[in-house]
């Protein structure tokens, strides 16, 4: 969908309250911030919660505020953001189902996935340099998820937000509400400490 | 060993700018050939990161979501709807739709109120010549205008009683020299001593009490203020005359 495009929806919607407006902006939306929430605590459930609760909260408030395209992007994951932050308050420890054997669970029959990533790799297997962090694993990667955990909240943050999520470095700093600088420096030190924690 | 590693940094930085820029991974190793197997590492993690775009959720997990989000924003619709409601009602028992206006006149009402007698109150101690005095007289008129008749002895006596009450304060007070003022007390106490004559409110005791005080005053004034000579004040017959003509009128 075109940046054009969802700018029409939002808009319909916040006109209208058109539902299926709303269910377009969703569908677009939907699999980015589950993603966000699932990277973020390693749970499932929790992240079909937190994506409910986003999503209801842009159901209910969308049509109160004055939002382009580009605010609305760092208005919802800023939304999931929060709801991350409060997941981790109530719930100090972690779910016992990982990260990694959710993965694992939903993708066993995932073959279009695996060939794409097997595709990709076989071109480019120069560059891949260690076993953990091989292509055949494609994003099913344990070593890349277990180093994410490791990484400090923030990092990880700007890390799943910059490269997963492929969001600029100016809506970034307005999600976690820091400097376009500050978020590069904290990128940079999230990259470093991976690369420690995977190739030490 | 210290210097490698600064090198690195900056060669890692210049890589990610290029990465940031929107050039694919290969290109961006392309273009720094000497330090190829070091940055390695980095494309990897960067492109296995970039692979996570790959985990979405099934479909009818999204379904079932947007299901969820909208039996939420109804139940929670619900809800509002019942609370406005209540509140509502509640507002509608507790401020009838003519409170407000109610309210806001009484206010007005109260505040004017409490200027006018104020005022009035203030210029109960107003002398001629004074910014109030005006006013209390005028208060005199009303307070004349709607009293019965029969009530009317105590009122003119009471003015009767407060004109020479102001003369005399006027005597004792050096610093008062408003000559026009004074002049125009005179005629006033002879107006209102007149009145009481001719309505016979004067029986004989109270008669020479005013008689005398007013001659003191009148006297005391034109002594002050070098007018001319103070003249009689006494309850003639003809006034008498006419005050029982005016009674009988009435």
């Amino acid at each position: 969908m075109e940046d054009k495009e969802l700018d029409y929806y939002i808009k319909s919607f916040k006109k209208t309250g058109d539902n299926s407006a709303y269910e377009k902006i969703y569908r677009y939306y939907f699999a980015k911030i589950y993603r966000f929430a699932l990277l973020n605590i390693s749970d499932h459930q929790a992240a079909e919660d937190i994506a409910i609760d986003v999503f209801y909260k842009v159901y209910n408030h969308l049509r109160q505020i004055n939002l382009d395209y580009a605010a609305f992007k760092a208005w919802i994951y800023r939304i999931a953001r929060n709801l991350v932050i409060d997941f981790y308050r109530k719930n100090c420890s972690k779910s016992d189902i990982s990260l990694q054997q959710y993965i694992e669970e939903t993708n066993a029959g995932d073959c279009e996935a695996e060939v794409f990533i097997e595709n990709e790799y076989e071109e480019k297997n120069n560059f891949t340099c260690n076993s953990d962090l091989s292509g055949d694993e494609g994003f099913n990667n344990p070593a890349l998820l277990k180093g994410m955990e490791k990484l400090p909240e923030i990092q990880k943050q700007v890390i799943i937000l910059r490269y997963v999520e492929d969001l600029d470095y100016r809506s970034i700093g307005k999600i976690i509400g820091k400097s376009e600088i500050s978020v590069r420096a904290i990128k940079f030190r999230a990259i470093l400490k991976l690369k420690e924690l995977l190739y030490s | 060993m210290k210097r490698n590693t600064d090198i690195n940094k900056k060669i890692l930085k210049r890589f990610y700018k290029l990465l940031d820029s929107g050039v694919a991974i290969e290109e961006c190793l392309e273009k720094f050939p000497g330090y190829k197997d070091e940055l390695a590492a980095y494309a990897s993690i960067t492109r296995n990161l970039k692979y996570m775009q790959n985990i979405k959720p099934e479909k009818t997990v999204e379904d079932y979501c947007l299901k969820m989000v909208y039996s939420k924003s109804r139940i929670s619709n619900i809800a509002d709807d019942k609370e406005t409601l209540k509140r509502d009602a509640a507002i509608v028992r507790m401020r009838p739709a003519y409170l407000k206006p109610l309210v806001i006149f009484l206010g007005v009402f109260i505040f004017i109120s409490f200027s006018f007698t104020g005022t009035i109150y203030a210029s109960d101690d107003s002398l001629p010549g004074d910014t109030l005095y005006s006013v209390k007289r005028v208060s005199e008129s009303v307070t004349v205008a709607f009293t019965p008749y029969k009530y009317e002895k105590s009122i003119y006596l009471k003015m009767l009683d407060d004109r020479l009450f102001e003369a005399d304060m006027i005597l004792n007070n050096p610093e008062y020299s408003n000559t026009e003022a004074a002049e125009k007390l005179i005629s006033d106490i002879d107006e209102t001593f007149n009145r009481c004559c001719q309505r016979k409110y004067l029986d004989s005791g109270s008669n020479t009490y005013f008689e005398e005080r007013v001659r003191h005053m009148k006297e005391g004034l034109h002594n002050r203020y070098r007018m001319q000579g103070p003249g009689t004040s006494e309850c003639t017959n003809q006034q008498g005359k006419n005050g029982a003509q005016y009674q009988k009128g009435k």
